[in-house]
């Protein structure tokens, strides 16, 4: 019952993850490693249509995966860091702020269309509902 | 005077009054560390008790023929029983199986409103099927 509602949800749900990983990485954006360790790894999310319903329409989107960006990072000389190695270098996390800047605007325009889905779907029912009180 | 339909609907009416409860208890503690979101279950119990009732109404007797007159005194009691749990299924509560933050907890606002929205839906519906019943027998009433 009330399958726009579920979809709507769904992409909701997606859309929380993206915003959540991509807060993260520019959490992340200045983590300081040292060269010995990984870097801190950008995540990202991967969408997934959820397929299988009747009439031949999906039923919305899942995260399938999350997959990891550089641990290689980028090394740069910081001598006087307490992480950096012999030659005064760390390593700095791969992440790319005007990357991130564009998801986290995608993101949220992302979140708030499928609740806009889900004011509408419920107006939509409400109606159906509607018809049958006298 | 209750019948199958008022006992199931009047069994979905609470179960979904339980949820609704649940998602609000949910969002008092959204912020509260280790609080971790519950679930409400009823749907699938519901479904089995009218199963079971509308099993014990087609059940042919298989035991010895000479007990058929114990039967049918049998059978519609138990078909009454049957009904009666229609009307009495519990809703269950389980736990979300969503991941946890730092604090422990694991509500997620958008997820609580959504479901209860999903729900206030399904109680309009339900209530309205209801209002249907009462409709009729007002109609068979009063003519």
């Amino acid at each position: 019952m009330f399958g726009a509602l579920q979809t709507a949800h769904s992409g909701v749900r997606v859309a929380r993850i993206w915003m959540d990983a991509t807060s993260d990485n520019i959490a992340n954006v200045n983590t300081v490693r040292s060269t010995a360790d990984p870097a801190f790894q950008a995540r990202y999310v991967v969408a997934q249509a959820i397929e299988g319903r009747t009439n031949g329409v999906g039923s919305g989107a899942r995260v399938a995966a999350i997959r990891y960006g550089s641990a290689e990072g980028r090394l740069a000389s910081w001598p006087d860091h307490p992480l950096a190695d012999a030659n005064g270098l760390v390593r700095m996390p791969d992440v790319d702020m005007s990357t991130e800047m564009t998801n986290l605007i995608m993101s949220q325009r992302s979140y708030q269309a499928n609740l806009q889905v889900v004011r509408t779907a419920r107006e939509a029912y409400q109606s159906a509902l509607q018809l049958g009180r006298k | 005077m209750p019948d199958i339909t008022m006992n199931a609907l009047h069994s979905a009416l609470s179960g979904l009054a339980t949820r609704q409860r649940m998602y609000a208890k949910n969002i008092a503690n959204v912020d509260t560390p280790g609080y971790v979101a519950g679930r409400v279950q009823f749907e699938e119990a519901l479904s089995g008790a009218i199963r079971r009732f509308d099993k014990a109404g087609n059940r042919t007797y298989a035991g010895p023929t000479h007990s058929s007159a114990l039967d049918r005194v049998q059978g519609p009691n138990q078909r009454a029983g049957f009904q009666a749990a229609v009307g009495r299924v519990k809703a269950a509560t389980t736990h979300s199986a969503q991941g946890t933050r730092m604090n422990g907890a694991n509500v997620n606002l958008d997820d609580e409103v959504i479901g209860q929205e999903q729900t206030t839906l399904a109680y309009q519906t339900v209530l309205q099927a209801m209002d249907g019943k009462f409709r009729l027998l007002r109609t068979s009433i009063t003519g």
